[in-house]
This record gives structure tokens, sequence and C-alpha cells, in this order.
């Protein structure tokens, strides 16, 4: 496993240390995970959540949500009524 | 005053309606149990500053005789995954600090439409996972019973509250056993209601498929009382059922467990078990056999994979639920004033980088793999593939028997510190509570003694879709015959 | 054409549907709302917020479906497409990946005279992204838009060159209008079309390598943006290059593509079904009776025109180009009962003056109702054609019918043959001169006299009469 692929791909920065430590567990975790090959799997439904009913459709109908000025009190950094986030082109 | 600290949610309330005391010496009383023993045992990581403004609202309406809810005036701590809107949320962990929700979830609203007050919010493991607490950026939440011990995890701080008699009742979550462990680690009850029976809305999410909210209490009346509130059909949950609600604090008294067929899984006791629990699922064997209960063996075949299973989808689920935390609308933002971003890819991984603790980035960097291009046949696909073959596992059990008796852990609580450098033996401790997440079936934790070194053991009862009432029932019944005593020495 | 390359195309149209709300979220989908105003939880990605699945969504891509002869799949299933972005709120985006609700369909029209089919590979839901507006050293994020419905219709990559892709393109959006989904507006990005262009030597059996072209506002860019393309890939490969699979930009004042700064990482969406969402399942019942309420389809309606109205093919694809527009030429045709003048009004005088004053059929300023009118009073020989025009010069600017302005303005035209004798006598008594140089056989001189008539009658007169008695006196 290539845990500088990872990290990226997951947008973590991690330190030389955990980089290290999290390759040897995960290495670890993934070859006990790799017991499941035991398992003969074929023509069998991937299970993606517990309920079996359909999903529940909702009428189109918009409603106005007023607590916007707190969104931005939360928010780490804001111009106006917008998100400030540094340059991305 | 310690008086009230001891009673129930049930007897809060009717001692309220009965005007034996006020909601306000209520709140004050748990009020003042927090501040003698949070110091120490760390359960809350913040509390409601309008809780005695909210008690008083209730005498008011006692006052003028109106009606209090089913748990009017009764004081609840919710685990801080659950938004509460005004109140600080920070899914114990350093991302969320400072996070203030502008709304609540649906579990918090029912409560409180209940009549419940929120008085504070519980520490937990980060982002809830963790078995122990000790992942905690708030600190390690201790076992009130012995406080060089956890109390279990994610969940801890909402068992340790109840345990503590800091609350009559609290609200956990449950993806892989963090509301039943804790509860098990701490001598109170903790249920896990079938998936779908409660909304995620508003629940910081770990593991969508997984996760459920659910109560602890000292008693299964407490718990029913807390689930008759909290259940039901919610239009911002899709994944919700409609399945009806029952008042199952009235219709779980006293039911025959005559004929009743308890199941045994053969494959849950081959691991190594700690006496103390084997002990414990025995003597609530007997008591069940009194009541005219017949045991049979069931088998669950693939008991073995469900650890792989539950952390290959919890992760993986994870790996995308914990995106959104990116520091671009809320949460942790790194300093760039200090130190500019070199472009988008630094800005997300310092963001991220900081604010998340080891084992989340752990879980994530898993999740991510198990996910990725590659990878994902054969672990995240596996997985639900397995997932589904242990899922009809449970539903041929079901046809032998109405419950399941099992241990909640292989083990009573263990010290602090002492495995959290062992991801796999610290997951592997989950054998028994992540098969009941996986299937969505729902389970519970009822104390039932102690161990040798005095901590609490409890034993799990599992039930198919929507059982609840069977459930309960049961275990209220397997209740009476049980003398716990629930409460901690020292506190 | 490209000597011995061939190019292969296909283009993914991303149609903006028509709700009121968003696809997972209460949102309003208005446009122009103040900044971060249609959000909620949901939409800002807000812990613990989760996706609802709007009814009229799916509704609508069934429709749309069903308008372009898909399969349509009675469970489908949701699934996150992860990746960082910042007006990306939950870091990732709810999508379709391997079960769409729609698949294996195809459109027709025409090209050059002759009936081209371009297959669809799929159509699938989606959530829009937010918007980020760049500022030099920092970038703003508005949500508005994230969480608004998207249909992304995805061809087979079977289209052959860059006229056939511009209407193919123009094909769909002309559906979803027909259908109401979707505004189709490209300049809004209520639609917007990516072009996949790759070439391949002629008869190859493997495609080359594809580039993906975004930001095309306008069908004839479609065309420019996929011609500039095709020939810059055969010029890299001839010229010992190599194509790259990447994503350019169109420059519509340059005509040129040109690569996007290069991506930091290597894409890896990790697709997974959306555990929020359960899979969208629903009966056959429900898609029979959306087909049902199926409007007329412009081929369709095309075909109709032509047998019905008895008017020629151009005529009737011209006038089904859009629906408004075809009604109301069905309005004109009904009313006057003369179907091919209608479509000549409305394809020449009408279409003109709209688009001189760049105004939607919906806004003409002179009704069915009035053209028609207008039109009857021409074929009851009220008026002539010729004050027809004039009439209708007057109905563009009065709010009156064209009968009252006929009145008011003495219009009508003349056919009392005694007034009109009247007339011819007059002007013959008045040339004395063109008459003698007539009879001596100038006969190009006969238009003079009926001009001469005409002007003595305001053009009122009318012109068969004029002819048959003008030619009576002067023969003398």
């Amino acid at each position: 496993m290539d845990i500088d692929k990872v990290a990226t791909l997951a947008r973590l920065n991690l330190t030389e240390e955990e980089k290290v430590q999290f390759k040897t567990q995960m290495d670890s975790i993934l070859s006990y995970f790799n017991e499941l090959n035991e398992v003969d799997t074929s023509g069998i439904e991937p299970m993606v959540t517990p309920v079996e009913v359909g999903q529940k459709l909702r009428d189109d109908k918009p409603v106005v949500w007023e607590n916007i000025d707190q969104v931005m009190e939360n928010a780490p950094e804001v111009k106006g009524n917008l998100f400030q986030v540094p340059p991305v082109v | 005053m310690s008086e009230i600290t001891n009673l129930t949610a049930k007897e809060i309330n009717a001692g309220l309606v009965s005007k034996k005391f006020k909601a306000t010496e209520v709140m004050q009383a748990f009020l003042s149990q927090i501040e003698s023993h949070d110091g120490e045992l760390n359960a809350f990581i913040s509390l409601n500053e309008k809780a005695m403004d909210q008690a008083q609202a209730v005498d008011q309406k006692l006052a003028k005789g109106e009606d209090i809810g089913i748990l009017g005036g009764v004081p609840v701590a919710v685990k801080d995954m659950l938004c509460t809107n005004g109140l600080k949320t920070t899914a114990g962990s350093k991302m969320l600090e400072n996070f203030i929700p502008p709304y609540s979830a649906t579990v918090v609203n029912r409560l409180e439409k209940s009549g419940a007050i929120v008085i504070g919010k519980c520490n937990q493991d980060e982002f809830a996972m963790g078995s122990s607490n000790e992942t905690s950026f708030f600190g390690n939440c201790k076992n009130p019973w012995n406080t060089e011990f956890v109390p279990g995890g994610s969940s801890g701080g909402s068992a340790a509250a109840v345990a503590a008699r800091m609350a009559p009742i609290s609200i956990g979550t449950d993806t892989g056993g963090s509301i039943r462990q804790p509860a098990s680690f701490c001598g109170v009850v903790g249920v896990k209601p079938t998936y779908g029976r409660v909304s995620r809305y508003g629940i910081v999410a770990f593991a969508s498929s997984l996760d459920q909210a659910g109560p602890l209490s000292r008693t299964i009346e407490d718990s029913s009382l807390v689930l008759e509130s909290i259940c039901g059909y919610d239009e911002f949950d899709s994944t919700t059922s409609k399945e009806k609600v029952e008042s199952w604090s009235s219709s779980t008294e006293n039911v025959s467990l005559k004929g009743l067929k308890v199941g045994l899984p053969k494959e849950y006791f081959q691991d190594s078990i700690d006496p103390d629990v084997e002990k414990a699922v025995e003597s609530a064997k007997k008591n069940l056999e009194s009541m005219g209960c017949e045991f049979v063996e069931v088998s669950i075949p693939h008991t073995k994979y469900s650890v792989p299973i539950y952390y290959i989808i919890a992760t993986s689920e994870a790996s995308s639920n914990l995106a959104r935390y990116d520091g671009v609308r809320f949460g942790h933002r790194s300093n760039f004033s200090e130190k500019p971003a070199a472009d988008l890819l630094d800005f997300y991984c310092r963001n991220r980088g900081e604010g998340f603790g080891a084992e989340v980035k752990r879980r994530i960097s898993l999740g991510t793999f198990t996910l990725s291009s590659g990878y994902y046949d054969a672990y995240y696909n596996k997985a639900c593939q397995v997932r589904n073959l242990l899922r009809q596992d449970f539903v041929s059990a079901f046809k032998q028997c109405d419950v399941i008796l099992s241990p909640v852990t292989t083990t009573p609580a263990f010290k602090i510190g002492e495995r959290i450098s062992d991801p796999i033996t610290m997951y592997k401790n989950d054998i028994f509570t992540t098969s009941t997440n996986l299937a969505g079936l729902p389970g519970l934790s009822l104390p039932t003694s102690l161990s040798k070194d005095g901590l609490p053991i409890g034993i799990q009862l599992t039930a198919s879709h929507f059982e609840e009432t069977k459930l309960l029932g049961v275990a209220r019944a397997l209740e009476k015959m049980t003398s716990f005593e629930g409460r901690p020495s020292n506190v | 054409m490209y000597n011995d390359w061939e190019p292969v195309i296909g283009l993914e149209i991303h149609a903006q549907l028509n709700t009121e709300s968003k696809i997972f979220s209460n949102d309003s989908t208005s446009f122009g709302n103040g900044d971060n105003q249609n959000v909620s939880p949901v939409s800002l990605g807000m812990p613990g917020a989760l996706p609802v699945v709007n009814k009229k969504v799916i509704e609508n891509s069934i429709r749309t479906g069903l308008a372009l002869n898909c399969q349509i799949r009675n469970k489908s299933v949701f699934s996150r497409k992860n990746y960082f972005y910042p007006d990306l709120p939950k870091g990732y985006q709810i999508s379709q990946f391997d079960e769409p609700i729609c698949e294996h369909g195809f459109v027709e029209f025409n090209l050059d005279g002759k009936t081209k089919r371009i297959g669809i590979t799929r159509a699938h839901m989606e959530e829009d992204a937010g918007k980020s507006t760049h500022h030099g050293d920092y970038t703003l994020i508005n949500l508005n838009r994230a969480g608004v419905p998207l249909l992304e219709i995805v061809s087979e990559p079977e289209i052959k060159t860059p006229a056939e892709a511009a209407e193919y393109a123009r094909t769909v959006r002309q559906i979803l209008r027909f259908l109401e989904v979707c505004d189709g507006n490209l300049e809004e990005g209520s639609l917007r079309c990516d072009c996949n262009v790759s070439v391949m030597k002629k008869g190859a059996k493997e495609f080359g390598t594809k580039v993906e072209i975004k930001n095309i506002n306008s069908f004839r860019f479609v065309e420019k943006a996929i011609e500039y393309e095709i020939s810059r890939q055969i010029e890299v490969i001839e010229s010992g290059g190599e194509i790259f699979q990447e994503t350019r930009l169109f420059d519509s004042t340059k005509n040129k593509t040109y690569a996007m700064r290069k991506k930091e990482q290597a894409h890896d969406y990790r697709y997974f079904p959306d555990p929020d969402l359960l899979p969208v399942v629903f009966k056959q019942e429900w898609v029979e009776e959306i087909k049902k309420s199926l409007p007329e389809l412009p081929r369709d309606m095309a075909a109709r025109f032509q047998s019905e109205y008895n008017i020629p093919e151009y005529d009737a694809l011209v006038l089904t180009q859009e629906k408004e527009l075809a009604s109301f030429f069905e309005d004109v045709a009904k009313l006057s009962k003369n179907p091919k003048s209608a479509s000549n009004w409305v394809m020449v005088e009408l279409q003109r003056e709209l688009n001189e004053q760049k105004l939607d059929i919906s806004q003409s300023p002179v009704s069915s109702k009035r053209l028609a009118k207008l039109i009857e009073l021409i074929d009851t020989k009220v008026i002539s054609g010729k004050i027809a025009k004039t009439v209708f010069a007057l109905l563009l600017k009065e709010d009156k019918d064209p009968d009252v302005i006929v009145k008011e303005q003495g219009l009508v035209q003349i056919t009392d043959s005694g007034a009109i004798e009247k007339m011819v006598d007059d002007v013959i008594a008045a040339s004395p001169n063109q008459v003698e140089q007539y009879r001596g056989g100038k006969d190009k001189l006969f238009g003079y006299f009926v001009g001469q008539i005409m002007k003595a009658s305001k053009g009122q007169a009318n012109p068969e009469m004029i002819n048959k008695l003008l030619k009576e006196k002067l023969k003398g």
C-alpha cells in the first residue's frame, strides 16, 4: 500500500512518523481483511444498506432556510456572504 | 438532592407531574452531580447554559397545568455527535472544536418535543472512531467504577454520565457497538435500535449504513421511554422506516417468556472469552430458563468475518463522510496567514491533517484505500457481499429463535492506555457487536453482574429487524430477575 | 474530409432540470437570489445533513429518457463521486454510476437532407456544484447552485463530423424544451455541452486518445471547437507528437482550444453507492403514466405538419424548432384555414420581425388570432396581399384587430366593377400618348397603366379586376 498516494487522495498531511506507523498498521490490517477471500461470494449481491424498502421521494416544494447568518459565523474566512479560500486557479 | 439523581427518568417525570419536586430542582441536582464528579470523569465536553432556563419553562408549564410530555423536565445527556442548535457540537474532534450548529438533529428535536432538556454534550471517541474514548480530542473520559479503566466507546461519555448519576438518560450512537459496549463497561442499559428506526439527520455521520442513535439509561423502562420519543419516520432521512412505533415503556411490562426461544450462536463461544463474561451469560441463561425460555443452538457461520467486513465498510463510508471537513465552510483551518497555502492540495492537507487525530486519519486512509481504483472489488465490494451472507445467517437464525443471547465483549473494561497502540486487538474486541450493525438488527446491553475486579458486565440481546417489542420485553423480564447494584461506590 | 483520418466525437450534455427545489434538499433553485441564500445544511454539506430525493427530478428524468428512446431502469442507484474542490461542499458529488436511470436511447435529426441517428449511452441524474469566483489572491464560493438537479445525457461516440455534433446537440435541446424539463439556455449554463474528441486512422478498430472540451456556450462553438480540435490532433499526430487525455477549454474569441492547467492529482473518484440514499425504485405503471403524458415530440410533429397541413418538409422542420412557434403556427393555420399561407406568414414576416426585435415567439406583438384574421382578410379578398403587408406593419404597432385597422384606414379592397371601370377610363383618358404607343405594340406599358390605377385607388383596387378591365378597354 502506497501511504503517500492514499494520504494525498484523502487530503491528509501525515508526519513521517505517522506514515511509517500507518503503513505498518495498515498493511497488517489489510492482510487481516484478506481473510474475506476465503468466502465464496460469486453471484452474491453486495449489501449496501440494511434497509430493503425503496426510496421515499420528496415533493418539489422550496423552503427558505433562514439560519445562513449562523453558518457564516462558523466559517473560517468569509467575504460578504461568500466563503473565502486561497486562489484555486 | 442525591436522591433525585438516583431516580429514573420515569420517576422524575412522575415526580414533576405530582409536584413532589420542581424541574429546576431536578436540573440543579444533576448539575451539582456534574460539578462534583465530572472534573475527574470528563464525561462532558460542554454543558447547556440554557438548561436551567428550560427547566424553569417546564415548571411554568406545570404551574399552568399544561402537559409536559413523556420526558417532561428530564435532563438528557447527548453525545457530541448529535447537532444541537446553538450549542457547540464537536464530535470529539479538534476539527469541530468551535462548531456551533444552526440546526438540531431530529433526535434532539424529538427529545425536546417530549419535554426532555439537554443538560450537556458527552465526550466520545473522535468521530465515534474508537472503543475506549481515548481518541477524544478533549481527553479521555473515565470509567466511574474505576477511573483507571476506560468507560468504553465510542459513547463513553454518555455511558459514564448515566452510570455516575450525572444524567438519568443519555443518547449515544452505535456504529459497531458504540452504545452497547460502553453501556456494558459502565453498568448501564444501552439500546441500538433496528437500522432505520431512528433518524440520522443532524448526527455527525461516521458510517451511514451502520450508524444508529439510541438511549442509555439505568432501566429498560427508561430506554423504552426514550425510544418512544426518538423512533419513527423522518422526512429528512430517506433511510428511516415507517414501521409503527409502540408504547414500549408500557407494552414491555410483564411480558411472559414462556415458550420463548432464545438462540445461542455456537460461533460466539469459540473465542477466548473472559470467565467473568462467560459467567454473566451463563447466569442470564439460567434466569431466562427459569422464566420458561427455551434455548436453541443457532449458527451464524460468517461471524468470524464480521470484524473485517465492519472495518472495511465503516472506514470506506467514513472516508467519504468525513470529506466535508475541509476547512472551507466550517471547522478547523490551518493558520495560512502565518504560512500561506502552496496550492489547493496543501490547503486541504493542512486543514485536515491538523484537524483530525491519529485514529481518524488512520481510518480515513484505510477507507480511501479500500475504495480506490483497483481495490474496490477486493475490499469494499467483497465486504458488502459477505455482509449480505452474514445478514442471511441472521435471517435463518431468527427462524429458529426469537432473540439471541450473547456476550457484549470478550472482556470487561480494560485499562486506559492498555490497547490504544494495537488497533487490531482493539478492533477484534468488537466481534459480538459489529454483526448487529452489519445486519441492521436491534440489540441491547443489559448490566447483569460485576467482575472479580468490581467492573460491570453486561449481556447482549439481539432480535430480528423491528422486533424491539420482543427485545425490550425479554430484557425487562431479565432485568427483574437480576440483582445488579448499578451504582458505582464513589459517585 | 480529413484525408485518411476519422474523427470520433461524443457529447456529454448537462441539462439543468426545471424544478422549484434542488435535487436533494428543499432549497429554492430560483436564479438571481443573493449570495448563499438558496442553501440549507444539506446543500452546505453540514455535519449530519442528509439528502432526500426530489420526486420531480425522477419524473423529469423519466420523461426525458422516454423522449430520447431510452430504456428506463425501475431500480437505479445514486453513487458518490469523491473528489475535493471548494465548491463541492460534501467532498463528493451525488451522481449515478453503474446503474443510471436511462440507458440505450437515440435521437434522430435531419442533416444535409438525410436522417441521422445518434445513440445515447445513458442519461443520469446528479447534483450541480457551487460557483467559484476568482479574485487573484483569493477565491469566493457561492453555493446557491450546489444541489441544482442535472441530467447528464451521454451520446455514443459515433458522431462523425462537427456539424453532426452541433445538430445532435440542437436536437437534444429541442427535445428538452418540448418536454419543458429544461430551458436549454447555454449562456446561463442551464445547458452545458462537453465534447469528447479523438481521431483515428480510417477503418481503425481502436479509438485514439480522447480529449474533453469544456466551456462551450453555443452550438456554433460546438462545431468550431470540434473542428479546431480535430485539426489540432491530426496535426500533432502527423508531426510525430502524442495526444494526452486532458480537458481543454474553448476560447471563442480565438477559435481555439487550450489545455487547462495541469491537474495536481490524477483522479480516482472512488465511486460507491450512496448509503444515505436507497435505490430509486418505481413501478412500471409510473413510467407508463409518464409515457402517456408525453407531449408530441418535434419529429412527430413535423411529420404531422407535412401530412395534415400539406406544407413542405423544410417548413415543417423550421416551424417545429420551438414548441411555442409550432403551436403558434398551428393556431394560425387552424383559425385561418390556410396552412400554407400561415406557414409563410409565420416563417417569413413574423420571424423577421421577431429576429429584428430580438423577441421570443411567446412575446410576439401579433397574436395568432390576429395573424389568422389577416390571412382570412386576404383569402376573402377584403384586402390584397400587398395591403396585407401594410396592415401587418400596423398590427405590430397597434393593439387592434386587423379588420378594425383595415376599416379605420379605409384599406378595404375595391371590388366594385363600376368604380374600377371609372378609374380605368380616367387613366386611359388622361394618357392618350401611352395608349397610342401601347396599341402600337408597346406591351410593356401595360404595367404603367396598372400602376396609375393602383395609385388612384391608393392600392386598394382589386388587381385582377384592374387587369381584366384594362385589357378590354385598351383593345379599344
